[in-house]
């Protein structure tokens, strides 16, 4: 009998496809991988210790590096907590100037997912350039509104930091004008690509029920067909007032997830024209105190991120600074679900399931 | 004595090339290291096959022998535990030296037996390739039908072999699986 | 001043413009001496006979066309590696190298300059002589592939009998040498990848060696500077005559050199390089020289063997043939690289069912429908106009069969309304998550 012995293999830290310093240990058997063991930490930043030591207002930049492909959302996320933790009401304008940022980060952040998703099942990089080319320009959008790319640190409490410039409007215009024919010329390349199917049909399967049990949120959960989106259900920034639908999966493979995010960038630019059309006049800041003392008390509120539910718990003690802050990371919740995706599957199947979960690493480790 | 021409300087180098990788895939300790040497040595048989001309044989010799069976060889060093660097002190070392110096024997036996005398080299000075394939294949189709026809359902009957094996370890297997299932 | 400056981005066009007219008209006056470049070799044959033995002129004669195919080669490897950069930056949306020399022409030369002063590290771990050998070794059977490519008219430079066999035979001795560079980094990436190429060009092999039959058994030869004068005699492209078979050897030969999108071998976003990860400095550098070298080997087995070599409907008469072989090689290693700027890659059992459930039943059919064509052919007479009417019959079984084939499999393509996304009615349709509304 010949005796069939698995072998270890690293992949990560530092790997081209695991988005980071993120590290799997799998256990294969020629192709098939046996065990998996997924390491997280090594670019742990002590983020939520750390915020305990500052005042509120300046714990918003370390959510920029949390979530660093989705600055807009995480600050976003921060604020709202915050605000509501100390009652503070931030002005119309602010509210729905946050919501143009965060589904134009919502963009950006799809963008960056489905572009590497297709660069992990072998192309060589092209889509992830094309879709680089609508992220860039949203990028500038930033940039000029806020001078910052990726941190942005934009979101304020009580309000977003600065107004946009005036050639800010007719620029995202011409971008919300040529996004859709774009996302059809992206469907165009791949969604009907042989290739592209067979590599991420039927790979990595999260039925509904496996998804509610491991809490999955964001595409992931969505991509199983389960209809759960924050913004309907549990609205925040008048999301309610807005009209848009959640797109769903059929059977929640790779390719599913793929097609949800593809399709909730046509959803983000239908929020963002109603919000332009919708732009009241008026400040884009409320004054609140330097050093914000809220009264005593703790909050969960959570927020739909570009790759789930992102949540904050803040605990006050009613100094300057938060007594506590912890992050539920949606990357950490949804990649719990790996390893039972993993097991069994050959080892490029379990590349492209880790590509369409979408993981940042910068929030899973804090 | 031996004359100093072109032919017999091309043919003492590519031989001692080829004995040198023969003696050495003996005498390395890696078994990977001596299928290299291995491959070597095919590579100088097929040299030494187109000193005879037989540029069809060469050919094959290099495709067949250092292609394919070197692939096989490879496979099968895979599957031996502890290939890797050391099997100096493998347990069959003077097993080993009795059955080469007993083949070595017969082979010196056979050589002196035989009269090579029309394999001398003497009128093989000058390569002639000429149309080595259409009279193989004239051969093969018409003198030697039978050995041919019999190779190849030879041949045919090792892949239905190999296939049948292969299904029937997947059956097993799928028995294993149902059984665990069922537990 | 202003108006001269603001024209010097055009300058450099225009130096570029002027130094291809000036290259054209140079090309015209020398197109007589460099018509035929065999006639060097035959003068230094001719020189040397007289001075020494035939051994000796020989010797020298063929070393005069060795170096010329080696320098091409040289030369391919890095133009080559530019023309690669800038057109998968240019179907990226991107401008690629263009720092060094004009239009970044001299990146391939700074990029040796880069990887030769790096140093080479060898693991701890490894068996160092194969470690040592393999990036050495690989480039032996890529130069020697080039041997029996037939330029021009009397521009082959090993011109034997057997060209297929020994294309086909050479080639294959680097699967072990691949082998030993994978396993002697003792690196389970590279073991990985070399078992990967391993099983591969394995099986790949057989409907490359099926496709190549099908040439053979139409030419009647396994020489290619036959097969290319047998299209011109005949006047039909191998390629138009038999287009499975060149679909078949384009197929597979990109399993076989490793070229998207069958680069499972070196799967950048899998097992990182495959059996080169543990290669830096040059010997990584040999071994992607290799593989580019591969790439336009291909696209001058397929010129030679389906696109009728270095004829081009007169324009050889005029034009130096050599050119023309080379213009359509340059064409199908553009081909290569199109390929590799849009399709993402196969997995490997896909790769491999494709192999032994489609191209090797397919190529089998093929092969026994092209034997009774050519039974027909050779029993006929008036040949050429059956050979056109078998082309179109070959062309109507080849997309026949594609689509036969996907029947079979079920490999519908997908249709523009499953693509139509579905939208939820209803927030929180699952029964566990009815009820809760939200948290406060």
């Amino acid at each position: 009998m010949t005796v069939q012995e698995n072998y270890e293999l690293n992949i990560g830290p530092q790997h081209p496809s695991t988005h980071g310093v993120f590290r799997i240990k799998v256990s294969m058997n020629g192709e098939t991988i046996e065990d998996l063991d997924m390491i997280v930490g090594y670019l742990h930043r002590s983020m939520e210790k750390l915020s305990e030591e500052r005042t509120y207002t300046q714990n918003i930049p370390f959510t920029d590096r949390a979530d660093y492909l989705a600055a807009m959302s995480n600050n976003l996320g921060y604020c709202l907590a915050i605000e509501k933790l100390a009652n503070v009401i931030p002005p119309q304008r602010a509210t729905v100037l946050r919501v143009i940022f965060a589904e134009l980060q919502r963009i950006a952040s799809h963008a960056m997912a489905n572009g590497t998703l297709v660069s992990d099942a072998g192309a060589w990089q092209t889509p992830l350039l094309y879709m680089f080319r609508e992220r860039e320009k949203i990028l500038d959008l930033f940039e000029m509104t806020c001078g910052a790319r990726l941190t942005t640190n934009y979101m304020r409490i009580g309000g977003v930091a600065f107004e946009p410039p005036a050639e800010f409007y007719p620029l995202l215009n011409d971008l919300l004008g040529e996004l859709p024919d774009k996302i059809d010329e992206y469907m165009d390349l791949l969604s009907t690509n042989e290739i592209f199917i067979a590599r991420t049909k039927n790979v990595g399967i999260i039925n509904p029920k496996d998804a509610i049990n491991a809490s999955l949120s964001g595409p992931a959960l969505r991509g199983s067909g389960v209809p759960w989106d924050l913004r309907k259900a549990d609205p925040y920034c008048d999301y309610d007032n807005y009209d848009f639908d959640v797109p769903l999966g059929l059977i929640g493979d790779s390719y599913d997830r793929f097609m949800v995010r593809m399709f909730e960038v046509k959803e983000s630019v239908k929020i963002i024209k109603q919000a332009l059309n919708n732009l009241p006049l008026g400040m884009h800041k409320t004054q609140i105190p330097l050093a914000l003392r809220p009264e005593p008390g703790q909050l969960y509120f959570r927020t739909e991120g570009p790759r789930g539910e992102l949540g904050y718990f803040v605990v006050s003690d009613g100094g300057p600074a938060p007594y506590r802050l912890h992050i539920r990371p949606p990357s950490l919740i949804n990649l719990s679900l790996l390893k039972q995706l993993a097991i069994g599957s050959s080892l490029p199947d379990a590349i492209v399931t880790l590509g369409s979960i979408d993981i940042v690493v910068g929030e899973i480790d804090r | 004595m031996i004359e100093f021409s072109t032919y017999n300087v091309i043919f003492f180098s590519i031989s001692s090339f080829t004995l040198i990788s023969a003696i050495s895939v003996g005498l390395v300790n890696s078994l990977m290291r001596s299928l290299f040497f291995l491959i070597l040595t095919f590579i100088g048989v097929a040299g030494l096959f187109i000193l005879l001309s037989a540029d069809f044989i060469a050919i094959a010799q290099l495709l067949i022998y250092a292609g394919s069976i070197s692939i096989l060889l490879l496979f099968a060093v895979m599957l031996t535990p502890e290939s890797s660097t050391n099997n100096g002190n493998s347990k069959y070392f003077l097993p080993g030296i009795l059955i080469g110096i007993i083949f070595t024997y017969l082979m010196v036996a056979l050589v002196t037996i035989f009269q090579f005398n029309q394999l001398s080299g003497i009128h093989l000075k000058k390569l002639d390739f000429d149309n080595t394939i259409a009279s193989i294949g004239e051969l093969l189709l018409g003198k030697y039908i039978i050995a041919f026809e019999l190779a190849s359902i030879l041949l045919l009957f090792a892949l239905i072999g190999a296939i049948s094996i292969v299904r029937s370890n997947e059956s097993d297997f799928l028995i294993s699986l149902n059984n665990k299932d069922k537990k | 001043m202003s108006l001269i400056f603001s024209f010097i981005p055009y300058i450099k066009r225009l130096i570029v413009l002027i130094l291809i007219l000036f290259g054209l008209a140079v090309g015209f006056i020398l197109s007589k001496a460099l018509f035929d470049l065999s006639i060097y070799s035959n003068a230094v044959f001719d020189f040397m006979i007289d001075k020494s033995s035939y051994n000796v002129a020989y010797f020298s004669s063929s070393l005069i066309g060795a170096l010329g195919i080696i320098s091409f080669i040289g030369l391919v490897l890095l133009v080559g590696s530019w023309v690669e950069r800038r057109m998968i930056a240019k179907f990226q949306i991107r401008v690629g190298p263009n720092r060094v020399g004009i239009f970044g022409l001299l990146q391939p030369i700074a990029d040796a300059i880069k990887l030769m002063q790096k140093e080479v590290l060898v693991p701890a771990v490894a068996d160092k002589l194969l470690f040592f050998i393999a990036p050495v070794a690989i480039f032996i059977p890529a130069i020697l592939a080039w041997a029996p490519i037939p330029w021009g008219p009397n521009m082959t430079y090993l011109n034997i009998n057997i060209g297929i066999l020994y294309i086909f035979a050479v080639s294959s001795l680097t699967v072990p040498i691949i082998f030993f560079a994978g396993w002697s980094s003792m690196n389970h990436y590279a073991l990985l990848g070399s078992m990967r190429t391993v099983a591969m060009m394995v099986s790949y092999e057989i409907p490359i060696s099926l496709s190549l039959l099908s040439v053979v058994i139409i030419t009647g030869t396994l020489n290619l500077t036959e097969i290319v004068l047998w299209q011109s005699s005949n006047s039909i492209w191998l390629g138009l005559l038999i287009p499975f078979s060149l679909f078949t050897f384009f197929f597979s030969s990109t399993a076989e050199i490793n070229r998207t999108p069958n680069d499972i071998a070196e799967a950048e976003s899998e097992i990182v390089a495959g059996y080169h990860i543990e290669y830096s400095g040059m010997k990584a550098g040999l071994f992607m020289a290799v593989e580019l070298g591969n790439a336009v080997l291909l696209g001058a087995l397929v010129t030679s063997l389906f696109l009728n070599g270095w004829f081009l409907f007169g324009l050889e008469n005029y034009i130096p043939p050599y050119i023309i072989f080379i213009a359509k090689t340059v064409a199908i290693y553009i081909v290569l690289i199109w390929l590799r700027a849009t399709l993402p890659r196969f997995r490997l059992d896909q790769l491999m069912n494709f192999a032994w459930k489609m191209l090797i039943p397919v190529s089998i059919i093929n092969f026994f429908m092209i034997a009774i064509e050519t039974t027909i052919i050779t029993n006929l007479d008036s040949s050429k106009y059956i050979i056109y009417l078998f082309a179109i019959i070959n062309i109507a079984v080849f997309v026949g069969l594609i689509i036969l084939w996907s029947k079979i499999f079920k490999i519908d393509k997908f249709s523009p309304e499953k693509i139509a996304p579905i939208f939820a009615q209803k927030i929180g349709g699952i029964k566990a998550m009815e009820g809760t509304k939200s948290v406060d």
